[in-house]
């Protein structure tokens, strides 16, 4: 006897009952797809997060007002949002930081806060970003048209704006923005650049296509801001974050108490995220694969079904000289390749499905899961098959072949 | 080696077959010792209940005695198990059954071959054997087939063709005519006629006394016992 002649048998007897055995598959099929769909959306923003951080520059530091990173590590909500209205970070810490040398090669303030953007064309909510001529590049934030604001606007705190992509398309539409006046919470600016493209639709975190970057001076001198948000300080390679960050805590600790700021880098906070995210991923995996099991019942189902249908078959596969075992193994085969057969649609549509969302959600399928979810599958076709098959393979050949 | 006496095919000795009913022991066969003999054309007859089918599923191998010995071609097969059974039966029995029994959408040919998907050392050109055994019955232009395209006898025809698949040592065939018209029926019993011609060895286990009478030996079976076993 051999087992691909009884795998044929089995496939046989599925293609037999072709809609039968596509709704049999049907428990596998959306639960092996909602795996797939909701590991590629994690995945996806996995990697999307990543891409931002990217962006925003790497090997930073970030020396925010008060203490709003908890002992654990994690991020202390509400000591933050108390803190930054009352930030004590000054300009004069911007220098007493800058005098570190190696390997903090550059230091500047930032102010961000919300406000109204006006053109002859309409009005727009946005985010400022108020800072030194570093920024530009510790952010990675590059000027796609004109120019990114120098030290010498910083200094004679020039009230010129570069503004973000968004802003350009929305506020002047069709025409360069270059040289033409933004009026930024009824102050009126003049426009020396546009940023580059940061985000495709700003999926999370601020959006920064809506942003405007102004001298931090200006900030302060025109739109009354004076609060600083947060310092940045770059550190020449990665390497060197620890050892920078031990001495930016210690000049900092001679200016400020040590509840009056905290210094995290990029790559915490990273960590942070991908934390949560692949716990996220997994969750969402878990949800769905209870979904894979309720199908493998709906397998198991099917199976008992079939068992009792054919009773009489097995009773004369039995008396022609089929043994227990060649009967456990046909119903195996078959509600294996029952399982199997929903699990390649399943995965079929999951990443179609992924790769259809993409344009609106970075999801990306990965090879891992689609593995996963085959063998889980295969799996539970073997696993909830067995019960059915056992019972096929010991039914007693007389009683089988009386059944009406 | 010259036969004087024909060489057994099955022996029973001192078979009998208990069923618990409630607690009250049924004896479905009582204390059967018979021996069937290579080429003969064997008739079990009785009425419903008398145990003539449980006697012949222990013949074949389908079922196992409560006490007594059986034993194929001389060779004592008593104790098998299920597997141990079901191979012999693939091998050495063959089974014609009153229903029929072939697998539904399934080609006259498949349902011919179906037996040799068990069995451990197929013959070769297992196919055109099986082609040759339903030309034999008349059937060649049925090949593809599905049962509920076929005539009860035309079914028939199919059954004892994948009976015969295997070269069996004996062939039990359980009313082979109780679900066929007379026509039908008749051809049926031919072919198992011209089958025994032919040197096969074949059981029938009947309640109707015309298909008895084609047996050159008919075994009677009342009450699980054989009260009369005489040859014509």
């Amino acid at each position: 006897m051999i087992v691909s002649v009884i795998a044929k048998t089995a496939t046989t007897s599925i293609l037999r009952n072709k809609t039968r055995s596509l709704l049999t598959t049907l428990g596998v099929v959306i639960g092996v797809a909602s795996v797939i769909l909701l590991t590629s959306i994690g995945n996806g923003l996995t990697v999307f997060v990543e891409e931002q951080f990217q962006n925003l520059g790497s090997n930073l530091l970030i020396i925010a007002p008060g203490d709003i990173v908890n002992d654990e590590g994690g991020f202390n909500q509400e000591s933050a949002a108390l803190s930054l209205s009352s930030s004590k970070l000054s300009l004069s810490d911007v220098k007493a930081l800058a005098r570190i040398g190696n390997p903090v090669t550059a230091v500047t303030p930032v102010i961000e806060g919300a406000g109204e953007f006006r053109s002859p064309q309409g009005k727009k909510q946005g985010i400022i970003v108020a800072s030194g001529a570093d920024y530009t590049e510790m952010r990675n934030t590059k000027a796609a048209l004109g120019r990114f604001f120098s030290n010498a606007d910083v200094n004679g705190s020039r009230k010129v704006a570069v503004i973000g992509d968004k802003i350009a398309s929305e506020l002047f539409a069709g025409s360069n923005p270059l040289g033409d006046t933004i009026t930024i919470n009824r102050i009126k600016f003049e426009i020396i650049g546009v940023v580059e493209k940061k985000t495709n639709g700003g999926f999370g975190g601020p959006d920064l296509d809506s942003a405007i970057y102004i001298p931090i001076t200006s900030a302060k001198t025109a739109l009354g801001l004076d609060k600083i948000s947060y310092l940045l300080a770059q550190v020449d390679n990665k390497n060197n974050i620890p050892y920078a960050k031990r001495k930016i805590d210690e000049v900092m600790l001679k200016r400020l108490n040590e509840e009056d700021f905290s210094i995290t880098d990029q790559s915490e906070i990273l960590k942070t995220i991908q934390t949560i995210l692949s716990t996220l991923t997994l969750g969402l995996a878990g949800i769905a694969a209870i979904s894979l099991v309720v199908g493998g019942i709906g397998i198991m189902n099917i199976m008992l079904v079939a068992v009792s249908e054919r009773t009489k078959e097995i009773g004369l596969r039995k008396a022609l000289g089929a043994t227990p075992n060649n009967i456990l193994v046909q119903f195996l085969i078959e509600s294996a390749v029952l399982s199997t057969l929903g699990g390649m649609i399943g995965i079929t549509i999951g990443v179609v499905g992924a790769l259809l969302l993409r344009s609106f959600f970075p999801a990306t399928p990965s090879l891992n899961s689609i593995l996963l979810a085959f063998g889980v599958s295969l799996a539970t076709g073997i696993v909830f098959g067995v019960f059915p098959a056992r019972k096929a393979a010991r039914l007693s050949p007389i009683e089988a072949l009386r059944y009406e | 080696m010259s036969t004087h006496k024909s060489k057994s095919v099955l022996t029973l000795q001192n078979v009998s077959k208990n069923y618990l009913l409630d607690g009250v022991v049924i004896k479905a066969v009582d204390n059967v010792s018979l021996t069937i003999n290579e080429g003969e054309l064997v008739a079990i007859v009785g009425p419903s209940g008398s145990g003539k089918s449980t006697l012949m599923h222990i013949m074949g191998l389908l079922d196992r005695q409560s006490t007594g010995q059986v034993a194929l071609e001389g060779q004592d097969v008593s104790n098998l198990t299920e597997a141990e059974a079901a191979q012999l039966r693939n091998k050495y029995v063959g089974f014609i059954f009153q229903q029929f029994n072939l697998l539904a959408r399934t080609s006259t040919l498949e349902n011919v071959l179906l037996p040799t998907i068990y069995t451990e050392d197929p013959a070769p050109e297992l196919k055109k054997k099986a082609i040759q055994i339903l030309t034999s019955l008349g059937m060649e232009s049925r090949l593809k087939n599905y049962p509920n395209q076929l005539s009860g006898g035309q079914q028939q025809r199919v059954a004892i063709a994948r009976a015969l698949i295997n070269d069996p040592k004996i062939i039990f065939a359980d009313e082979p005519t109780g679900n066929l018209d007379s026509k039908s029926g008749k051809e049926v019993v031919g072919i198992l006629q011209d089958l025994s011609r032919k040197g096969k060895t074949i059981v029938i286990v009947t309640h109707d006394p015309d298909l008895a009478k084609v047996a050159k030996r008919i075994i009677q079976v009342k009450d699980g016992q054989v009260i009369k076993d005489q040859n014509k």
